[in-house]
């Protein structure tokens, strides 16, 4: 049961990532604006938890990269399941200096 | 005596035992046998072992199977929304630069598939115009209907978007 949940949920979560660093790096969009954007999409993709993330600006040989962090820590009956912290990273090219 | 649908003889007895086990009513004697018989402990510890022991495998694998395969979907799902995005957002510069169609629905859709820990190589997919991926300059321009369809493994699926050119 812990097994199903913790792989849909580690899905989601990157799911979420991979939204999040795919619309800033679509939209070009500042990453002060990010915050809007997580509450949104943590709405519709994760609802009734809450996501942590960190978004960062990588600087490769291909050219500039956003990097997203998403961190979701169980609380209440999830986490009586099993304590559990999933962690995912996803990476979109952006042009953004 | 009372005669069924198919001419056999029934006995009234049997049909009050099936009736209380229909209903729910208990005479009494019905519920004892079968509690009578799940307290029997005779029978083989080994046999039954085995016997729960592959079940319950059976249903762990069930398990394992249905989630690695939502977590598939989920992930082809994402690599469509993200890689049609991507391609209508690039296809009036693909289309004025001439380059490849579809370029950027395969570089985005194999970004979002590397980021759910797909494997690459089992991973398809492909852009279909409708009518054509190629703009005439001389022609004058008409809508165009984008199909991305994503392959892995077992799970398929596609998703289309209208692009207009004005």
């Amino acid at each position: 049961m812990q097994l199903v949940l913790t792989a849909h949920l580690k899905t989601r979560v990157t799911d979420f990532a991979v939204s999040l660093a795919h619309e800033l790096a679509l939209a070009d969009r500042e990453l002060a604006d990010a915050d809007w954007l997580a509450a949104q999409l943590a709405t519709e993709r994760l609802p009734g938890l809450s996501p942590s993330y960190q978004a960062g600006l990588e600087t490769s040989s291909g050219g500039s990269l956003i990097v997203v962090e998403t961190r979701l820590t169980m609380g209440g009956l999830l986490a009586s399941l099993g304590a559990l912290e999933l962690v995912s990273t996803a990476r979109a090219k952006t042009e953004l200096e | 005596m009372v005669r069924d649908a198919s001419g056999a003889v029934v006995s009234l007895r049997s049909l009050v035992s099936l009736g209380s086990l229909v209903t729910g009513r208990t005479s009494g004697g019905y519920w004892s046998a079968i509690s009578s018989k799940f307290a029997d402990q005779r029978g083989s510890a080994t046999l039954e072992f085995l016997l729960f022991s592959s079940l319950s495998a059976l249903l762990l694998s069930f398990a394992i199977d249905l989630s690695l395969l939502q977590g598939r979907q989920l992930a082809v799902d994402s690599i469509l929304r993200h890689g049609l995005r991507a391609e209508v957002l690039a296809l009036e510069t693909n289309l004025e630069s001439g380059s490849t169609p579809g370029e950027a629905a395969v570089a985005v859709g194999r970004s979002v598939g590397e980021s759910f820990g797909l494997d690459g190589e089992a991973l398809s997919i492909e852009l279909e115009c409708l009518p054509s991926c190629e703009g005439a300059a001389d022609e004058p321009p008409q809508p165009i209907k984008l199909v991305l369809r994503v392959r892995y493994q077992e799970v398929e699926s596609w998703h289309s978007a209208v692009f207009a050119r004005f």
